[in-house]
């Protein structure tokens, strides 16, 4: 009876946390893989990107941006400084205030695939982490030069479909977002999602099996192509659509506004994994990925319900003089036992001074390494002489 | 004269010597003339005038001119008869010089013919004294007539050898015919013959047979197998396949005899015959191939390949994760000081109590076990904490019983109207029904949210099937359930350590001090002191001057009906610059709690939220705001405004009471009931539920990862951790049963934190992906040249020791 009870409670938590399946935080993570000047358009589709997310509301401390090369500083750059994803220049991505995560040499299939994980090491400062939880909605936007299923970072190496599927497998075990929009502008980038299989997964991109991706246009002053033509219509949206984070434009307005007589390649949309598939997932704003839902309690200081501002006040202002009064009693008893009248009243409470001396790298000896490699040596020249001895003898 | 001499001898041709005279004649009278004409000299008297001399003179030239004339003609003349006569004389000199060079020619011509090389001259004759033996009568001609008479008679001899020659040729033609008719004919007979033979040995064997059989002795030729396969003797027909089976075999083995013949010759050109010596090498070196191969390469590369998998006990993690090793219970223990009563009577009112108590509770999994206050603990158990202490006071003057939590401890105080003990035979009684109720009512929160914490685990495990409604679920109230969920998305998410940061922001260059110090350790000490159980914490204060808003941020407007300065609360979220403001800073592990406290420009003092008049409020998962609004200074002074420079520890004092409030929130606290020591036991018992079931739906990840990608290496680090977490997670479940929440909160930290340790082990990156058709690519190219070889020469030597072992076999019985 009593497990039928528990049952029945845990029933109604379920069908409430399903009723609100709602998303405590934004996380965007934006890619682009590829390096060099003539790269120049992937940067800029992936800086349009990172300048919708901040638009909309993400701070940039859940915002991971990587990129590959620095299009801003590079030599051929005409207009140093700036990058730009349009021929009329009126927007300078690079802007004032951009905070670039992981950059050059720094954006690697590892370094991506630990950021998703999480497998990085205890120092890796959180601004280069993915903080997402179980109550986070992620943006993933990948742009670069791929094939079918798979994506080149920088020129040395690649990401397969079956490496970024078995990430997100990974962070949804670990439980590391609510809710992904997966997007990446590519050739062939409909390949790349083929392999997830996590739910809560919307992926899309930009074109089939066997489809190439083309550039919008050139600036013919830069010299190169700016902007990627899906990406290029995505932002239109975007920008023309969602012009705050109060929009109520959903991914099926998006999804229905990809042309294909403009984009010049045929966009996927990959439902399946969604909860609810297409019906449901056409429902979910924009800005639950592209905006940011940091929603603020204002505490009424004149409200009565319990746990309020004004209870809690009334609470620590009492432990607050309890505490005083204990360490009252504490200096007294201290100075009774050293006759320091004037000694401040301590506490358990302490001021740390961070004082770290120069640490030591590496903890095994040279010598032991050393010795290994002698007797390695020294065990081969043994059996190079006593081969040839015999070999001499024998003949 | 002298002159006319000259010319004299010059000119001999005789026709031009009257010429000279007259030339000469001529002069003299011109002399003539000009000494007549001279009138220096005088004229003679007697000489003749000037004109006759003149006219004499001209008589004279005209003589001379008509001379001169017959000159020239003469001179045209001769020049006339010079030129035929050279004409002449060069037709002659050609002549000659053409005859000159008809006779170089000729000479050449006959040196030529003289030297001629004629073929008769290395002619093959017959001797001259033989050919003038044969012709005598050409002993007296000449060479040349002997010549040709020899030549001639060469030739007759050689068209008459000629001849012969074709007739012989003609011969042997006919002869060759002849020849291969012959050999034809010699063919046929052949096949006749072998024909005949075989007719004779059949005959022969049939008779051997038929004199088993039949009684048939003779019987001829191909006649007989007519005779036979028509009369339809099956046995004899038999008989004939047999005899023909056999025959084609001997036929075939004279083939082979003839064709082993005719090569034998060729044979000598075959590499002789391998010694044993060298098939023993051979094998040798093949299996010292296969040995290295086998014994060094296979292990290396094994070794080399592989990856490292420590052993994980699967089947416990996955339990954990299930929740099939360990049900979360949570037996709150309630004492019951009872000073006013009798020990029997207290006993008979805590069962009554617990009766009720169990009757309203509908959760198995959170029940509350009263026990009086002296109890002796049982022996083998430690001591569970007790939650709550109730005290039972008797009370003149009441109706009914009233109860009141002491705020700063964890004790109710109930007091009775004495009349209300219940009498030791009832099994009910209002008094302890009221307790009961209270008791209820105090951990209706708790409850609730361990049941919303249990069932949001169970939703990873159990969402399939979902369970029926029922209305005793209704038990909770919504507005219970949104304000728990709300809390739950509020608040932090659990870490060890956690960095609190105090920051001072104000948009001018005052107030660039605070008391800080003393201000945390008065009011943020005893609240984190009273946290401590729960996680360790850190904490840093900064001061920014001149923090600006975001530029895109709305500007606070100014209210005029109440002259203050408001902002909108849906703008609160832009409120802070998280671009300039210095808030993330990467302060160890943990994440940071940032308590903002806001000092606004004097001249956009007072600023509040425009809708509550609040001037605080908390950012879910990130901390708190403040906005301190310093005193107005008073309002005579009419100075500049300008913010104190210093905030001294009581104007901070509301600040961070609120920081503290917000801190509280934001790790989760229960908002009720009143009492915070209860509420942050309540916290610990949460906390504990919390981490239990992280770090074993941790554990589950784990296990799922490890048998869904085999690629990912598994550390002994991992291994260590996982069992770690295990024995904690256990010491924790049976903490949590016994009631001692404290140390099932330390035991599921540790196990939290190995936890999360061993699933962000940072080695446990897999290998990148290969497809299996990448591994074929790579490795034969490497691996098909050498195999190949390696592969053909083992199949070799197999292929000849079975051979060799076959046929010790077979010899062995001979």
């Amino acid at each position: 009876m009593r497990i039928f009870t528990r049952i029945n409670m845990l029933s109604f938590f379920t069908a409430h946390w399903y009723v609100s399946s709602e998303h405590t935080s934004n996380w965007a993570v934006l890619v682009a893989t590829s390096r060099f000047w003539f790269n120049y358009r992937h940067l800029a589709n992936v800086l349009s990107l990172y300048r919708t997310v901040k638009r909309l509301g993400i701070p940039d401390s859940q915002i991971i941006l990587m990129l590959p090369d620095d299009m801003a500083c590079n030599p051929r750059n005409a207009f140093p400084g700036t990058v730009y994803s349009n021929a009329d220049r009126a927007v300078d991505l690079y802007g004032d205030n951009i905070e670039v995560d992981y950059r050059g040499y720094e954006v690697t299939v590892e370094n991506f695939i630990r950021l998703l994980t999480d497998r990085l090491d205890e120092d890796v400062p959180r601004s280069k982490r993915l903080g997402s939880d179980a109550g986070s909605n992620v943006l993933v936007y990948m742009t670069g030069h791929g094939g079918d299923q798979f994506l080149k970072f920088q020129d040395a190496e690649e990401i397969g479909a079956w490496d970024l599927a078995n990430a997100f497998g990974q962070m949804w075990e670990k439980k590391r977002y609510n809710e992904l929009l997966f997007m990446i502008d590519t050739c062939q980038a409909n390949t790349m999602y083929t392999h997830f299989y996590s739910p809560n997964i919307v992926a899309t991109g930009s074109s089939e099996l066997d489809q190439s991706s083309y550039s919008h246009h050139a600036d013919n002053d830069v010299g190169v192509a700016v902007i990627d033509r899906w990406t290029y219509y995505v932002l239109e949206f975007l920008e023309n659509q969602v012009t705050s984070a109060n929009s109520k434009q959903t991914l099926g307005d998006l999804f229905d506004s990809y042309d294909e007589t403009k984009i010049h390649s045929n966009p996927g949309v990959r439902w399946d994994l969604f909860p609810g598939g297409e019906q449901e997932g056409r429902l979910r704003t924009l800005v639950d990925f592209f905006g940011n839902v940091q929603s603020v309690e204002v505490e009424k200081s004149d409200s009565d319900e319990p746990g309020s501002l004004k209870e809690d006040l009334v609470e620590i202002a009492r432990l607050v003089e309890k505490w005083q009064l204990i360490a009252q009693d504490y200096a007294a008893a201290g100075n009774d036992s050293l006759q320091q009248g004037n000694e401040r009243p301590s506490s358990s409470y302490e001021v740390k001074r961070w004082n770290i001396g120069p640490g030591k790298l590496s903890e095994e000896t040279p010598w032991e390494k050393r010795l290994i490699g002698l007797s390695v040596l020294g065990a081969c020249t043994a059996i190079w002489f006593a081969g040839s001895a015999l070999g001499g003898t024998l003949v | 004269m002298a002159a006319t001499t000259a010319i004299r001898d010059i000119v001999s041709d005789p026709s031009l010597l009257p010429v000279l005279d007259s030339a000469a004649e001529t002069r003299d009278l011109c002399q003539k003339l000009l000494s007549l004409l001279d009138p220096s000299i005088t004229p003679d008297q007697n000489a003749e005038s000037p004109q006759t001399v003149q006219k004499h003179l001209f008589a004279l030239l005209a003589q001379l001119r008509g001379q001169s004339r017959d000159a020239i003609f003469r001179v045209r003349d001769t020049k006339q008869r010079t030129a035929e006569a050279r004409q002449e004389i060069d037709r002659l000199h050609l002549q000659l010089q053409n005859l000159y060079y008809e006779q170089r020619h000729l000479t050449g011509e006959i040196a030529a013919c003289e030297s001629y090389d004629h073929k008769y001259r290395s002619l093959p004759l017959i001797p001259l004294e033989e050919f003038l033996e044969l012709h005598p009568e050409h002993r007296e001609s000449s060479e040349h007539e002997l010549m040709e008479a020899r030549i001639n008679h060469e030739h007759a001899e050689r068209e008459k050898l000629e001849q012969a020659r074709q007739e012989l040729l003609k011969r042997k033609q006919a002869l060759i015919t002849e020849n291969n008719k012959r050999k034809d004919d010699l063919a046929s007979l052949d096949q006749d013959l072998e024909r005949f033979i075989d007719v004779r040995l059949l005959q022969s064997l049939f008779r051997r047979f038929s004199k088993r059989n039949t009684s048939i002795d003779r019987i001829d030729g191909v006649g007989w197998f007519h005779s036979t396969t028509s009369s339809g003797f099956g046995t004899s027909l038999v008989c004939i396949k047999y005899a023909l089976s056999i025959m084609s075999e001997k036929h075939e083995d004279q083939g082979v005899s003839q064709t082993l013949m005719t090569p034998k010759t060729s044979a000598s050109s075959l590499p002789p015959p391998e010694k044993p010596s060298a098939i023993q090498t051979r094998f040798r070196v093949v299996a010292a191939f296969w040995a290295v191969i086998l014994f060094l390469g296979f292990p290396i590369w094994w070794k080399t390949t592989s990856i490292y998998r420590a052993e994980l006990p699967l089947e416990e993690m996955l339990n954990w994760a299930g929740g099939k090793s360990c049900r979360p219970v949570f037996p709150v223990e309630i004492r019951f000081d009872t000073p006013s009563l009798p020990e029997v009577e207290a006993q008979q009112l805590l069962r009554t109590t617990q009766h009720t108590l169990d009757d309203l509770n509908d959760f198995s999994a959170h029940h509350l076990r009263l026990k009086l206050a002296d109890e002796e603990v049982q022996e083998g158990l430690e001591k569970a904490d007790t939650a709550l202490t109730v005290r039972l006071l008797a009370k003149d003057g009441l109706t009914s019983p009233l109860s009141e939590l002491q705020p700063d401890t964890t004790m109710l105080e109930i007091f009775y109207p004495p009349s209300q003990i219940p009498p030791p035979s009832s099994s009910n009684s209002p008094l302890s029904s009221f307790i009961a109720g209270e008791l209820q009512r105090l951990f209706a929160e708790e409850k609730a949210t361990v049941a919303h914490i249990l069932s949001n685990n169970a939703i990873g495990t159990h969402a399939s099937s979902p369970p029926p409604q029922n209305s005793q679920a209704q038990q909770i109230s919504p507005q219970l359930a949104e304000s728990i969920t709300k809390r739950l998305r509020r608040s932090m998410k659990y870490a060890e350590t956690y960095h609190l940061t105090f920051s001072l922001f104000t948009p001018g260059p005052a107030p660039s001090s605070w008391d800080i110090e003393s201000t945390v350790q008065d009011y943020i000490s005893p609240v984190v002191q009273a946290l401590s159980p729960i996680s360790n914490f850190t904490i840093d204060t900064q001061v920014q001057l001149y923090a600006t808003f975001s530029p895109t941020a709305p500007a606070p407007e100014y209210d005029e009906t109440q002259s203050v300065w408001t902002l909108k609360e849906e703008n609160l979220s832009a409120f802070i610059n998280a671009a300039e403001w210095p808030l993330n800073p990467s302060i160890g592990t943990g994440p940071t709690i940032n308590f903002i406290l806001y000092v606004p420009a004097p001249s956009q003092s007072p600023l509040v939220v425009k809708e509550s008049r609040a001037t605080s409020w908390i950012i879910p998962q990130w901390g708190g705001v403040f906005i301190l609004n310093p005193l107005p200074p008073t309002t005579q002074d009419t100075t500049p405004l300008s913010n104190p420079s210093h905030l001294t520890r009581d104007a901070l004092r509301p600040a961070f009471l609120t920081f503290s409030h917000q801190l509280l929130s934001l790790l989760g606290t229960p908002s009720t009931p009143v009492s915070l020591p209860f509420r942050l036991q309540t916290l610990i018992r949460i906390r504990a539920a919390t981490l239990l079931l992280s770090a074993s739906s941790t554990m589950g990840s784990l296990a799922r990862l490890t048998e869904s990608l085999p690629s990912i290496p598994i550390p002994a680090t991992v291994a260590s951790s996982v069992s770690i977490t295990l024995s904690h997670l256990s010491s924790s479940c049976e903490s949590l049963r016994n009631g001692r929440f404290q140390d099932a909160l330390a035991s599921a930290r540790v196990a939290e934190t190995e936890a999360e340790r061993s699933f962000f082990e940072k080695s446990m990156v897999g290998q990148v992906y290969f497809p299996d058709e990448h591994k074929v690519a790579v490795y034969l190219p490497l691996l098909g040249p050498i195999g190949v070889p390696l592969i053909l020469g083992l199949l070799k030597e197999i292929k000849r020791i079975v051979a060799g072992w076959k046929g010790r076999k077979s010899a062995a019985p001979a």
